[in-house]
């Protein structure tokens, strides 16, 4: 499984979307679930499956599912 | 993850007397603002504000003074904590600094871009109950906040988060606030949003 269907599954999981919903322009007005609580579960959900670690600053820039996927992309790249 | 605990906190370090007589200082002045969130009744989240800034007021307010004098005179090892004392002596020093300087601001917070005397009004607690999940309730709650700052002719909505707080500075970056870099220092952001830009 790519790294992005890894996270669209991911996503579609902690946002309790239906499968096929996950698009990478997708932003928290979008998704019922993903206010500030939501966006932190994302994110340790995220760090424990992909094995990263974000700090303050990253995380709080990802303001859409397409810029959570380029930091994961980056960090991966980047360990 | 770099979530947020909470630091020390002086507030609730003081005891219930002393957390009374803040809210009360926002019950009762007259440029304060609240809103809530009830899940059934059950206030699940709530923001408090000023139309103004509040941290001097809120150090002058004669009950908190008295509380926080009835506090130390029921528990004087408080002292003794030195995180009770920088915090304490801290605000003391601004007030009197202030004072010295006959009520102006310091000279470098005059740069900031947030301050606009008269028309820069503050957050002092944007709070919600995870345990009650009403999704997007600080969303509702900081929109509410700043219908009622534009309605009032504000200029700037500010508030101060501490650099820890990694989901409040989300939700602040998320409602396009601006981060004021003259007033953030090691341990809080500043983050305000100009309300003259949004009428453009």
């Amino acid at each position: 499984m790519s790294v992005e269907q890894q996270f669209a599954a991911l996503f579609e999981k902690n946002f309790q979307l239906d499968p096929g919903d996950f698009t990478e322009k997708l932003v928290p007005e979008d998704v019922m679930l993903w206010d500030s609580l939501g966006h932190m579960n994302m994110v340790g959900a995220v760090e424990e499956t992909f094995g990263l670690e974000f700090e303050v600053d990253e995380i709080t820039e990802m303001t859409s599912a397409g810029k959570i996927l380029e930091m994961i992309r980056a960090k991966s790249a980047a360990d | 993850m770099t979530g947020y605990r909470e630091e020390f906190n002086l507030s609730k370090a003081l005891g219930r007397g002393f957390i009374r007589a803040t809210y009360t200082f926002f019950l009762t002045d007259r440029k304060s603002f609240g809103f809530g969130v009830f899940v059934n009744d059950r206030l699940a989240g709530y923001v408090l504000g000023r139309l103004d800034y509040f941290s001097d007021d809120l150090n002058r307010y004669w009950p908190r003074i008295f509380a926080l004098a009835r506090a130390l005179i029921c528990r004087p090892t408080l002292l003794a904590d030195a995180r009770v004392r920088k915090q304490l002596f801290g605000s003391v020093g601004r007030v009197c600094a202030k004072a010295f300087r006959c009520n102006k601001p310091e000279p470098s917070l005059e740069n900031a871009p947030s301050h606009a005397p008269g028309k820069t009004a503050t957050i002092s607690s944007t709070c919600v109950d995870h345990t009650l999940r009403v999704p997007h309730a600080s969303h509702y709650l900081l929109e509410a906040a700043e219908n009622l700052c534009r309605e009032n002719g504000m200029q700037f909505l500010r508030a101060s988060i501490h650099v820890g707080n990694t989901p409040c500075r989300f939700l602040h970056t998320l409602r396009k606030y601006a981060v004021d870099e003259v007033l953030t220092d090691e341990e809080s952001v500043y983050y305000y949003i100009s309300f003259d830009e949004q009428t453009q």
